[in-house]
């Protein structure tokens, strides 16, 4: 039933215990022949797709690699700009013209200060809703996208309530009976969504693995072709963005990205390998979700509200309208040059460090949650000490809860008792796989655990979900 | 993550520090106090006598209760004080920054963004 594969991941040695479970579940309605068809055609895609993923992981990797030492050169970058300034203030309090025992601090503020400095942050490449429109063709890569976006997920909600039809019942009905056991009223409707949406995913995932001849050479040319525009749209984005911006440092992430992944979808392979690839494509979109963030000076003109984008001379003072405001004007009109200086090295490091490094933690952030993606799919997180509450929120948006659960990491045996015992959370549970599950996660929450409970539901009560993925999934380690 | 107007309103940066990183920081223009008559400072200068419960009642000032605040910084040091409330608070938005002080050089092992780099990596 299950040829062993050699695997280019680790985790390719599941317990076989898991397997057999999740097998019995499997056998609900379908016809044994049918799964055995699809399961044979998903042994062979899944392992071009375990190639796939591992390359990306690797591309991943080195962009985060990258990433990081940007991140080490500006934490350097600021810790010199705050010791050149600490050792200007401390010049200028030695030397200080405000009389013995008082120095350059806290006693001078004006208490009425505004600020000069104002901050924008912008979202690094705009995921609106053209871009759910131009991934949500009909060939399903809209369905299979597995994005963090919460706005996403409502845009595409109305989407799938249409497509998703009787099952939404189900669904409802299994959301609301587990709402029952948690008693958390509030987050009905982000449930309901989550479970349609997993549904819906199944679906589409069922869909491929029944069918994947009839998606000709042509279509999945131009899906890679769309894919790569939207490649290029994005280094576009991020580049007018950055012009705007002047944050370095996210402009040269998004180039790493594009340069990284664009060699990924090719076209010479196989048509579900082009519908993997273009999935992986929509999935890029989750780490285009970071911000970059700069910092402008305040027009001169005092309103208050609308701040623009100033172009930053570095270590001049502001325009003499903004003089009333200079803060060196609170310690007097004759300052010594020292402070002069102080107030130099800060506006360097708030103006351009600070941003940067904060573009660039944002972009670390959000190439870590896919990274964490990857490796669910892969099936690798028992490797690490994944650390699901901490990881948790990330882990909610981008879904891969469920992807982890389809996976077979966690097992049928995982899934029942999960089911029954979470919503109640008592200390005393215990889990079928406890090595992913630290124990403060247990203990911490009633709510948590509904995003990943939902998915799990579902996967139990609806009979076309159980009959396909699961057993797709299992295949794929086994 | 945030709808955009979350994040595009917030214009200010805070700042959480000892006296000289306070004000080189405000040298730098980013103090600000709002028009009374609830002015609202967005800076917290921090000394030795300085109370925890001060330090954590202006962080979360900053990040939960003000909604117009997209930087936060503050000392490393500071920040080691009130850890568990700083490592708690991850929300997108306002940005945390922990910022080196005249007296406490950065410190890589108490950067949280490392800590973070370490667990992706399984240490």
């Amino acid at each position: 039933m299950a040829p062993s594969l050699s695997l280019p991941s680790p985790a390719s040695s599941p317990p076989p215990s898991l397997e057999d479970d999740t097998e019995t579940r499997a056998e609900t309605t379908e016809g044994d022949t049918h799964k055995l068809q699809s399961s044979r055609i998903d042994i062979e895609t899944d392992h071009e797709d375990d190639k796939r993923l591992s390359k990306r992981l690797d591309a991943l990797l080195e962009s985060y690699l990258t990433l990081l030492d940007t991140y080490t050169r500006l934490r350097e970058q600021l810790s010199k700009g705050f010791a050149s300034g600490f050792l200007a203030l401390a010049q200028a309090n030695r030397n200080s013209a405000l009389g013995p025992g008082r120095r350059y601090g806290e006693e001078g503020y004006d208490k009425r200060m505004k600020a000069l400095k104002r901050l924008q942050i912008n979202q690094d490449v705009g995921l609106g809703d053209n871009d759910v429109v131009g991934t949500a063709k009909p060939t399903g890569t809209g369905h299979d996208r597995q994005d963090s976006k919460i706005t996403i997920m409502e845009i595409e909600k109305s989407k799938r309530t249409c497509t998703a039809g009787d099952e939404l019942e189900e669904t409802g009905d299994s959301a609301e009976q587990h709402l029952h056991g948690s008693g958390t009223k509030g987050t009905q409707g982000l449930k309901v969504d989550l479970t349609t949406r997993n549904q819906e995913q199944e679906l589409a995932h069922a869909e491929r693995t029944l069918n994947p001849e009839p998606t000709t050479a042509g279509e999945a040319e131009k899906q890679v072709e769309g894919a790569e525009a939207k490649h290029d749209n994005r280094s576009q984005d991020s580049t007018s963005a950055s012009v705007s911006t002047s944050t370095s440092a996210s402009t040269s992430t998004s180039i790493h990205h594009a340069s990284h992944l664009d060699p990924i979808p090719i076209p010479s392979k196989a048509p579900s390998d082009t519908l993997r690839g273009s999935r992986k494509s929509s999935s890029d979109d989750t780490h285009c979700t970071h911000f970059s963030y700069s910092i402008t000076l305040t027009p001169p003109s005092a309103s208050d509200e609308k701040p623009t984008p100033v172009p930053e001379e570095l270590s001049s003072t502001p325009p003499p309208k903004a003089n009333p405001k200079d803060p060196l004007k609170w310690y007097g009109i004759l300052v010594p040059p020292a402070l002069r200086q102080c107030q130099g090295h800060f506006q360097s490091s708030v103006d351009l460090t600070v941003p940067d490094l904060l573009s660039t933690v944002s972009a670390l952030d959000s190439l870590e949650r896919e990274i964490w993606q990857v490796r669910c799919e892969l099936g690798l997180l028992d490797l690490y000490n994944y650390d699901y509450d901490y990881d948790y929120d990330h882990l909610a948006q981008n879904d891969c809860i469920t992807t982890a659960t389809n996976s077979s990491l966690l097992g049928g045996k995982f899934r029942s008792e999960n089911d029954s015992e979470i919503p109640a959370s008592p200390p005393s549970v215990s889990f079928g796989s406890d090595q992913l599950r630290p124990e403060k996660y247990r203990g911490t929450s009633n709510s948590r655990p509904d995003f990943q409970t939902s998915p799990k539901r579902q996967s139990l009560f609806s009979p076309t979900t159980s009959a396909s993925e699961p057993r797709s999934r299992v295949l794929k380690l086994g | 993550m945030a709808a955009p107007a979350a994040y595009k309103d917030r214009q200010f940066l805070a700042v959480i520090g000892d006296e000289d990183s306070v004000t080189g920081l405000l040298l730098a223009g980013i103090g600000h106090v709002t028009d009374p008559p609830d002015s609202q400072k967005n800076f917290l200068v921090c000394d030795s006598k300085t109370e925890k419960s001060e330090i954590e009642k202006a962080f979360n000032s900053f990040t939960k209760e003000r909604k117009d605040i997209g930087i936060v910084l503050i000392n490393q040091h500071i920040a080691e004080q009130i850890r568990d409330t700083v490592d708690k608070f991850r929300d997108a938005f306002p940005a945390v920054l922990e910022i080196p002080s005249k007296d406490h050089p950065y410190d890589p092992e108490k950067d949280s963004v490392l800590r973070r780099v370490r667990r992706l990596f399984g240490e």
